[in-house]
């Protein structure tokens, strides 16, 4: 019978790098995926995860809010078509449906609406982890871009995400399939 | 897994996938057009006659124009928006079938534009517009 040698050391080593996947942080809680019904003709090509936060202000504030701009769709339709185009797959204007926050070294990335700003980053090629979500008129009027910013940067160091947790110095272009 | 269904009333939604998808398409429109001559949302206000804030509100990608704002932003841009009504049933079964054919929807401005739908649904199995500035936008309409 073979006998394994376990030091109070090597137990630390096999804690400290066992991380999970996506799906393994979605089954335990950690994320959520959010997901879409969609037509015959639609595929998922893209996963939007979010953090629990997230998911309780799109489906609570969001849901009641009303646009600034009467002539726009409410909030929660703004959401549903921004999450739509990107689940499926379709082309997002870069600077303006989504861009790379400045500075550019912290691979934060913003999806942007006429009311709403999520914060969050790309783990892998098509996939999105938004950590936090606001008003845009809340956003610019409080200048919270900063802190939305450094929210992303901590929550991405504490999440026990297989590495690499993320695209480093990916660009607008490499992070999304056009 | 952890999942969340993000999901809207039907009807609801309905509305606003036709008014985003439309949003994006007027803005993609105005992309095009501007690279066959340049050409301003000032200067787009001025042939309207309105203030350049409401031209850009216009063009947010989710405003709920009216037929007719549409229409009027199309002129001021030589633009002609077309819209195409998509049956989602068989006329033979009643039902939704799945639509094989791709629909194409965003057509570059200055190319002729071919609306692709399976010859068992429909009366006509493709439509042809005429070759000029055309942006067309497809309208899903439910029975």
């Amino acid at each position: 019978m073979a006998h394994v040698a376990t030091t109070p050391t090597t137990c630390l080593i096999f804690l400290l790098t066992y991380m999970a996947t996506l799906d393994e942080l979605c089954q335990k809680g950690a994320l959520v995926r959010i997901e879409l019904a969609l037509s015959p003709r639609e595929f998922e090509d893209r996963v939007f995860y979010a953090y629990p936060d997230f998911r309780d202000w799109l489906f609570g504030p969001v849901k009641k809010a009303k646009p600034l701009d009467r002539f726009n769709l409410a909030p929660r339709f703004q959401a549903h078509a921004l999450l739509h185009d990107f689940v499926v797959g379709k082309p997002l204007r870069v600077g303006r449906a989504f861009k790379r926050m400045r500075p550019h070294e912290h691979d934060v990335f913003e999806l942007v609406t006429p009311d709403l700003r999520i914060f969050g980053w790309f783990p892998k090629k098509d996939a999105f982890i938004a950590v936090a979500g606001d008003f845009m008129e809340k956003t610019h009027g409080h200048d919270l871009y900063e802190g939305y910013r450094n929210k992303v940067v901590r929550e991405r160091e504490r999440i026990e995400l297989d590495e690499p947790k993320w695209l480093l110095g990916a660009s607008e272009d490499d992070v999304i399939s056009f | 897994m952890t999942s969340f269904r993000f999901e809207l009333d039907p009807k609801e939604e309905a509305a606003a996938t036709f008014v985003s998808e439309t949003g994006r398409d007027l803005q993609q429109a105005l992309i095009d057009r501007k690279q066959i001559r340049k050409l301003t949302q000032q200067e787009m206000a001025g042939t309207l006659g309105v203030g350049r804030s409401r031209v850009n509100r216009c063009f947010s990608g989710f405003a709920n124009l009216s037929l007719a704002s549409l229409a009027e932003l199309c002129w001021a841009m030589d633009v002609k928006p077309h819209i195409v009504f998509e049956q989602l049933l068989d006329p033979k079964i009643g039902n939704h079938v799945p639509v094989p054919a791709a629909v194409v929807r965003n057509i570059a401005v200055g190319q002729p534009t071919i609306v692709a739908a399976p010859a068992n649904i429909g009366s006509s199995a493709y439509t042809r517009s005429p070759t000029s500035f055309t942006s067309t936008t497809t309208v899903t309409v439910s029975r």
